[in-house]
């Protein structure tokens, strides 16, 4: 089977609608699945929600989805972010925040699972962005792939007799080892490239692809700023931060 | 009997993963065809095999997709049997 995997949508329709034609053009594509954050930042939560609920992928819920249906405390949340929640929370319909508390926090399937944020307390949302972190993940591992999100920021942690950090645009892993896998941002990405981001898995030849896919950027900023979202949302979208 | 159906949808019809969608359905069925983006921001469904499996194929894409068609304009022919599976085109 071949997986697309993607994340961190946050409300960026524009965004979200190039990965999904890339998605089809990739033609080998068998399943989607979505590792959580639909909504918060972009001026789109509804439409985010209502495209990814239509089209039945698997979904698990991120601390944004959450936030959004006030499951998690936003005392953490930077003020930016808080803004943004609290706003998304107001746009969306009953039907929509229904789908998001329904969402569960892990998924599994035969070689993989996937969780937006750490396997260990998921609903706490810890980021990976360490070695250790690597590390603590792999021990509660049970399966060869867990795909995760959070971070916007796509990488690769392999084991094998180390831990090895990949940026590469593809990696083998092999069957002595296992894979941790971000799949990047695909409506605000943080890695410094602005071009939304998706991971293709291919589960026969144990391969983890980054895909990067342009989308129009001025869109989707000019629409964070009609709805008045702070400036800051729609500007980061162009510097991939 | 054998028939080939073309359907020319409109409406918000691409980047919502219509063809992935009607691919999936389309497999599920007992048809060849084809699925693909037009330029001007339709979608062409090729559909062929037994004509009630062809109906059926294009009731349930109407069904699942239906809250993004604004129209459907289809052309029944006979079976060309140009299509040895269903693909999506680009």
């Amino acid at each position: 089977m071949k997986y697309a995997f993607l994340a961190d949508i946050h409300g960026n329709l524009d965004a979200l609608q190039s990965v999904i034609r890339a998605v089809e053009d990739d033609g080998g594509i068998d399943r989607v699945c979505c590792v959580g954050d639909l909504v918060g930042y972009g001026a789109q939560p509804g439409e985010c929600v209502a495209l990814v609920r239509d089209l039945g992928w698997p979904v698990v819920a991120g601390n944004h989805d959450y936030a959004a249906i006030g499951n998690v405390d936003l005392s953490y949340f930077n003020p930016l972010a808080r803004e943004a929640i609290e706003w998304t929370s107001g746009a969306l319909a009953e039907e929509d925040k229904e789908f998001l508390g329904g969402l569960p926090l892990t998924w599994e399937e035969d070689s993989l699972v996937m969780v937006h944020g750490t396997l260990y307390e998921p609903e706490s949302f810890g980021y990976i962005l360490s070695e250790l972190d690597a590390r603590m993940m792999f021990r509660l591992l049970d399966k060869d792939f867990c795909f995760t999100g959070h971070s916007h920021y796509p990488c690769v942690f392999v084991e094998g007799k180390d831990i090895v950090f990949s940026r590469e645009p593809e990696v083998k892993v092999e069957t002595s080892e296992r894979a941790l896998v971000n799949v990047g941002g695909v409506g605000q990405p943080r890695d410094g490239d602005p071009r939304a981001c998706w991971v293709a898995y291919d589960e026969d030849a144990r391969t983890v692809a980054i895909h990067r896919v342009e989308y129009d950027i001025k869109e989707a900023a000019r629409r964070i700023i009609d709805v008045g979202l702070p400036e800051p949302l729609a500007e980061r979208l162009f510097m991939g931060t | 009997m054998c028939g080939q159906a073309h359907v020319y949808y409109s409406g918000r019809v691409q980047g919502v993963g219509f063809r992935f969608t009607a691919a999936g359905i389309a497999r599920s069925h007992w048809v060849h065809g084809f699925v693909r983006n037009l330029p001007d921001g339709r979608v062409e469904l090729g559909v062929e095999g037994e004509e009630d499996e062809v109906r059926a194929c294009l009731e349930e894409v109407s069904r699942a997709m239906d809250g993004y068609i604004r129209d459907e304009d289809v052309a029944w022919s006979e079976c060309s049997n140009d299509f040895k599976d269903f693909s999506v085109r680009y």
